[in-house]
Parts: C-alpha cells; structure tokens; sequence
C-alpha cells in the first residue's frame, strides 16, 4: 500500500509508519534557516554570539534582539523564528523568579533548560478544560548560557525537548561549517578573551555579511552575571579578530 | 464529659464540630462553631553548633489535662530518599497542634523529595527553610497551627536553625525553643547558649561591665543543655514531659537519642 508521506505532515501528534513526527522534523529545519548563534563554555564563563542579519541600511541594528536575559546568572541566544523563542524565554524568566520566591535561591542552569524542553511538546489539540496549547512545535532552537554552583554551563535545547550540554555549539543556518570550526579550535584552557576571539572568528566564517561591530552581537555569564556587550566593547572585540 | 477541656466555653470534650452553651439567647436561637485546632502540648529545642545541630523534643501528647500518649515524636528526620530517611540530612521539629504538624512533615519531605528529582540534588537547609516559610504563609488565613524549627548544616557546613511561627515568620537563629514551656526554656538558652546577662567579675561598674565574650559550644555541652532544659520544664509545665528525643545532626549523619523524662 502506498501511503504518502504528506498524509501523515496533517496530524500534528501523529507518528508515521516509520515511526516519524514530521512536524517535529520540520521545526528542526526551520532552525536551519534562521541566523547563526554560537555559545563557547570556558573556565570562567561563556561567551553567546549571534549574527544578526541586516537586511536594510535604514534597519536600525539594536532592535534586532537575539540574545536575552532569563535570570541574572541565565542568558540564551536563539536561532529561527524569533517570536517562539519569546514564549520559552519568558517561561523561563517566570520559572527562575519561582524558584527564587520559593527557595531562596538561584535555579539551576540545567532545570531551567528542562524547564524550557517541558514546554517544547505542549503543542497539538487541546482538550476541553485545559489551558490552550500551541498549535504546532516551537519553531526556534536555544543556547542557554548560565553560572551555577556548580560554575557556567552552556546547554542547547530544541523544538523537540530534547536538551545536551555542550562545551561549544552552533546552530542556525552556518552551524555545519561553525561547528567543525569550534571542533578544531575548542580546548578547556580557553580564557573569556579567548571565547570572544573564537567566536567572532567562527561566525565571521559562516556569515554571509562581511562581520563588523553593527551586525554581531556578544554577551557574556560569569559569576557577575549574564552581560550584554555594549557597542564600545563590541567594537574592540571586533578589532581583535583575526584578519583572514 | 471531661471537665479539664481546654475549650473554657465548651467544657467538653474537643471536637471539631458542637454546639455552645446558650447564655442569654433566645430560646430557639443556636450558635454554630468550628474548632478544627486543638493544643497538644509538648515543648521542642534546637541549638546549632560550630559543626552540628541539636534538635530536641519532648514525647508527650495531651489534650487538656490528659495524655494521650507518652511516646509521640515531635522531631523528624525529612529529606532522604527512602522511608527509614537513614540519608535524610535536615530535621523538622513541630509542635502545637500534632495532626498539622504533622501533615506539615509530610508536605516538607514530599517537596524535598521533588526538589532531588527535580535539581538532581539533595536540597540545602536554606533553601528548604525558606519553602517552609512559602508553604505556612499559602495557608496564612487557615493555618498548621504548629511552631516548626528546622535544623541542619549550611553550605559552609555550620550548625542552622531557622524557626517558624505558624504562618511563615522565620529567622535563622543560634537557638529556638518551641511549644508549651519555649517562656520557660528560651531565657535559660539566652543565658547558657548566647551567654547573655553574663558578665566578667570586677571588669567595671554598673554599664562597664564587661560581657562575657561568646565561644562556640561543644556537642557535650549541648547535649548536657538540653537535657537541663528539659528536666526544668518538665518540673513547671505539667504538658512536658515522659521521653526525650534528640537528633544530632553532624556531616556523619543523624544520630536520634531517646531518654527519659518524669513521667509524673
């Protein structure tokens, strides 16, 4: 019996033959189409990058935003569509003020990401009597960068709730090519300075743009905190890249 | 019908549910109550050491003038994984009303146990102390009647003692005592634990007097303390006394003493 493939694209909770959700596949593509964000874990923080893609000279830069705080000691830099990424964000922000109403403390790096995957697959139909669902899978995938007691931590969490931590990741559209980049050139004695260098230098890389102060974005969590680099600072970490 | 009830109008015994005597009302007319609390006695004690904590409670159970039983734990072990808590590393005192206090216990440990599976940790002392604190305040307009005293060992490994009172109110202290005879036995920790109204002969007159300067207390020490203390309540507060139960929190374990007390 021939049974194709797009019957089974209709039912948002419904498996293939093959044992397949392939809206849940699809929303991993949509992450490939969204702009480049790369998170480098070192010894003493991690450094999150995006790319931000500029599409017309009158677009005023700093409105495009794509690394957000969650906490003071959480930051997540997102690829896809950027107004999923809002709802999880701020799922996340009401999850870490609760647990620090609650317990008098910071919620750890790696609930909040779990946090964030519970959210991943309430999508489908709602029942009668439960609060409404998305419709369809977030179509955004997350860099969560945090400092913990346990030190800083870099987690990546997709649309289909599944979450790893990594020392180095990459997602987006250039994340192939950014990734073997960071393969080669992560090791743990990596100074911040050193993350910030790396980082630039993989997304320039991968851009298609020619990489300037105006059309990257860095920030940093330490034990201070999560910190948005300012343009001054974004201008001096640019100036350090490498030239080729 | 019991006329040692502690309800003065009722003057029977404590249930939830009964009809007041009527004075001076129509005839006809009722007046309808709920008295879900009772007072159930009993003291409790909690000292923190340089390196441990000593939780302490009397055994006794009343109901008015009488014992209900004479071997009821007030002290729990809460936040291990299994249900004899041999891995359990805070304890929950709770005196007042038992029946709150201890469904009070159950809801901490339950919640410590979800904090372990949900954070893959055990939960600290500060962190449990202040979700006892949220816990007690979501029931401010029906309250456990019960005063709550949690002890263990902070992050730097030091004796904690944090102490409640029934809607949430907590501080973390050197020393608290609980329930019935806590106006008997505080004034004796402020002098024996803080070293209060304890000053150095012929250092100075009047407000010269010098303080005798505070020095961390032994695990000897304490255990010897609280056993005065409740020796001393047991002979002025007829709601205490029968057993003692102590639990000694150290980065070892929770060792639970059991002595008696008078049992008159």
């Amino acid at each position: 019996m021939f049974m194709a493939r797009s019957e089974y694209d209709r039912g948002i909770n419904t498996f293939s033959p093959e044992g397949r959700l392939f809206q849940v596949e699809y929303s991993l593509e949509a992450i490939k189409l969204g702009s480049t964000a790369i998170g480098v874990a070192t010894s003493e923080g991690v450094i999150l990058g995006v790319e931000k893609r500029v599409t017309s000279t009158l677009l005023e830069t700093s409105s495009v935003e794509k690394i957000v705080e969650i906490d003071r000691h959480i930051g997540c830099a997102m690829s896809g569509l950027q107004a999923d990424a809002r709802s999880m964000v701020e799922h996340a922000r009401v999850e870490c003020q609760s647990h620090a109403f609650n317990y008098n403390e910071n919620l750890r790096v790696e609930s909040c990401t779990q946090a964030i995957c519970d959210l991943a697959l309430r999508f489908g139909e709602s029942v009668d009597g439960e609060s409404p669902k998305m419709s369809r899978p977030f179509g955004v995938a997350l860099l969560i960068a945090g400092y913990d007691e346990d030190g800083p931590s870099l987690y990546h969490a997709e649309p289909s709730g599944t979450f790893y931590r990594y020392d180095a990741k990459a997602i987006g559209s250039g994340s192939e090519g950014a990734q073997a980049e960071l393969q080669n050139e992560y090791h743990k004695s990596l100074t911040i300075a050193d993350a910030e260098t790396l980082v630039l230098k993989t997304l320039k890389q991968v851009m298609e743009e020619k990489l300037d102060a105006k059309n990257v974005q860095l920030a940093s969590v330490t034990k201070d905190g999560f910190r948005i680099y300012t343009d001054e600072e974004m201008a001096a970490a640019v100036e350090r890249v490498p030239a080729n | 019908m019991s006329m040692f009830s502690q309800n003065p109008l009722m003057n029977g015994p404590n249930y939830s549910f009964s009809e007041t005597p009527r004075v001076g009302a129509p005839e006809g007319a009722r007046e309808h109550r709920f008295d879900p609390y009772t007072d159930n006695g009993g003291s409790t004690l909690a000292i923190a050491g340089a390196d441990f904590t000593i939780m302490a409670g009397d055994t006794r159970l009343t109901s008015g003038y009488s014992i209900n039983s004479r071997f009821h734990r007030k002290v729990f072990k809460i936040g291990g994984t299994t249900t004899d808590q041999h891995d359990a590393h805070l304890v929950l005192s709770v005196v007042g009303f038992a029946a709150d206090g201890e469904a009070l216990m159950e809801r901490v440990d339950a919640m410590c146990k979800m904090y372990r599976y949900r954070h893959g940790r055990p939960i600290s002392v500060k962190a449990c102390a202040q979700r006892l604190s949220t816990i007690l305040y979501n029931k401010r307009f029906f309250p456990y009647y019960a005063y709550a005293i949690l002890g263990g060992l902070d992050e730097e490994g030091k004796g904690a003692v944090y102490s409640y009172d029934p809607v949430g109110s907590y501080e973390r202290e050197q020393c608290r005592a609980g329930g019935a005879a806590a106006s008997l036995i505080m004034p004796f920790l402020d002098n024996q634990v803080n070293f209060k109204n304890q000053f150095i002969p012929g250092s100075g007159e009047g407000h010269a007097l010098q303080e005798r300067e505070r020095r961390p207390l032994t695990r000897q020490e304490v255990e010897v303390l609280v056993k005065d203390a409740f020796d001393g309540a047991v002979e002025r507060h007829i709601e205490v006394g029968d057993g003692l139960q102590m639990m000694v929190i150290t980065n070892k374990g929770i060792e639970e003493i059991i002595l008696p007390l008078k049992r008159d």
